[in-house]
């Protein structure tokens, strides 16, 4: 079961669940990020991104993107440093709520090149324990997902 | 959100422009595990203009004028569109622990709209909470809002509006017409109100500031106690105020395009054109609700009777935005008057009006 109250958490994925961000590593040694679906449901359907440019090295913590929503404005940050080496902006200037649809698959933000990976000491956690650990985050918050595409 | 400290109160009374735009990102990026929630209160002691966050400032403000009129223009890092600030207005600004306010937009906004609401009430005024961030007295909008994330810190800022300058606010935008600067203008006189309009006078900044903190202090259920700022969070205000001075600031390019003026949630002012055979047909169009407020229509077509244009815009107020709801009253329009307008049809005004009603998918 990786739906709790609405929210899809892919245990195949690696989470920084504060930041509420995915990360997949790809079989190339680089990372593709994006917003989770708690994510995209609390900040709503998003109206504009402006995507920081490949070839930019950003530490853990900044941003890759900056995202506004039709009510809200914020960072997308990266749980690990590393250079960016692509960006999904073509998806998005295609269609902007990509991510209110579809947040783990063509909704995609980021793909990283990681100064380190695995990275010691990120609090980054997959599987059972992701799982675990959004379940109590999401009743703590009170949240239920919803894809607002329409 | 049980046990949590007192709010801390930062009434800063008047300060410039830019400050009163750096001084609540300072206190939302110095935020360290530490700091305590903030309620800041402020107002600019000059007329300014504000634009949002991914905003191009050259396509949406008028810079000659607000150049000519000595209004400084500055990006802020919350989204939404550029607004006309001056000291009539009371920004209350919040910049809490995120994990301190509701996990939602939808539901941060629920509280801190609330704290208005319970405001304008306690001096007399109707407000309600308009979702999912206005404050509205009879269909009117009071004051703006807007929310953002700065590092731990989530921010919620608006205003609690005394007075509003509707012809400052209508000059400083960049519009395509002098024709569409008057809609915007008497749109924002229609579907704007302030203190002032409701109680007939401005009360006295003392008085709404109390009834703001007993409102905060019901809704938030926590202390609030005055302090002061911290030197990081000042120093940080210092050095933003060189940022958001900077023209790479100001000119950043934002990317975000949206179509027309939006006056409250409800409301939207926007033109189109559309070639049609017989001559180009402009349309300005205030649409309420999705159905048509007011509607101007113009061009170099040839027409018999000269007020075909006028009289075909009146039959149209009222009509849903939709191509079959108008096309219906044009095509009614033209069965009954029968005008003598060559090259143009029916489907050429609705097109027209379309253009003009039709938000545009953001870039």
């Amino acid at each position: 079961m990786t739906v709790h109250r609405g929210c899809d958490i892919p245990p195949d994925l690696v989470y920084d669940v504060p930041r509420d961000v995915w990360i997949r590593p790809l079989p190339d040694g680089t990372l593709r990020l994006g917003m989770t679906d708690p994510a995209q449901t609390r900040s709503g359907k998003l109206l504009h991104i402006l995507f920081k440019k490949p070839g930019r090295h950003v530490e853990a913590g900044q941003s890759l993107a900056t995202i506004e929503t039709a009510k809200w404005a914020g960072p997308f940050p990266t749980p690990v440093g590393g250079t960016i080496v692509e960006t999904n902006e073509a998806s998005y200037a295609a269609d902007i709520l990509v991510a209110n649809r579809d947040p783990y698959g063509a909704g995609w933000i980021a793909r990283l090149d990681p100064d380190a990976w695995p990275v010691a000491d990120a609090d980054l956690v997959t599987g059972g324990e992701a799982l675990a650990r959004y379940e109590a985050r999401i009743e703590e918050l009170g949240l239920n997902c919803f894809r607002c595409a329409d | 959100m049980a046990a949590q400290p007192p709010i801390r109160l930062l009434d800063l009374g008047s300060v410039p422009p830019v400050r009163s735009q750096t001084i609540y990102h300072a206190v939302g990026y110095a935020m360290d595990a530490d700091s305590p929630d903030t309620i800041m209160l402020v107002s600019p002691d000059a007329p300014y203009v504000s634009i949002g966050r991914h905003q191009d400032a050259a396509r949406e403000v008028d810079l000659e004028y607000c150049a000519a009129n000595g209004y400084p223009v500055i990006r802020r890092e919350v989204g939404g569109g550029a607004v006309y600030l001056d000291g009539n207005q009371l920004f209350t600004q919040w910049i809490f622990q995120a994990s301190h306010l509701p996990a939602t937009v939808e539901g941060r906004f629920e509280l801190y709209i609330d704290t208005l609401v319970r405001t304008y009430r306690a001096l007399g005024i109707a407000a309600e909470h308009r979702p999912i961030n206005d404050v509205h007295v009879a269909g009117r909008k009071i004051g703006g809002t807007g929310a953002a994330r700065m590092d731990r810190a989530e921010v919620v800022v608006g205003s609690l509006m005394f007075d509003f300058d509707t012809a400052a606010m209508a000059q400083v935008l960049r519009v395509p017409s002098a024709k569409f600067r008057d809609k915007v203008r008497q749109s924002l006189d229609d579907y704007m109100t302030t203190m002032r309009r409701e109680l007939g006078a401005p009360p006295d900044r003392d008085r709404v500031v109390a009834a703001y903190l007993d409102a905060c202090t019901g809704a938030l259920g926590r202390p609030i106690e005055s302090g002061t700022l911290r030197p990081q969070e000042l120093a940080l205000a210092e050095e933003l105020d060189v940022r958001f001075q900077s023209r790479e600031w100001l000119e950043e390019p934002g990317g975000l395009r949206r179509a027309g003026v939006k006056i409250h949630e409800g409301v939207r002012i926007g033109e189109g054109a559309h070639k049609a055979p017989g001559g180009l047909i402009r349309a300005v169009a205030t649409v309420l609700d999705d159905r048509l407020d007011d509607l101007v229509l113009s061009g170099d077509f040839t027409v018999v009777p000269a007020t075909m244009p006028a009289d075909l815009a009146d039959g149209l107020i009222g009509s849903g935005v939709d191509e079959g709801a108008l096309l219906a009253r044009v095509t009614d329009y033209y069965r009954r008057e029968r005008p003598e307008i060559p090259g143009v049809e029916p489907g050429d005004w609705v097109a027209a009006v379309q253009r003009a009603t039709t938000v545009e998918a953001p870039a």
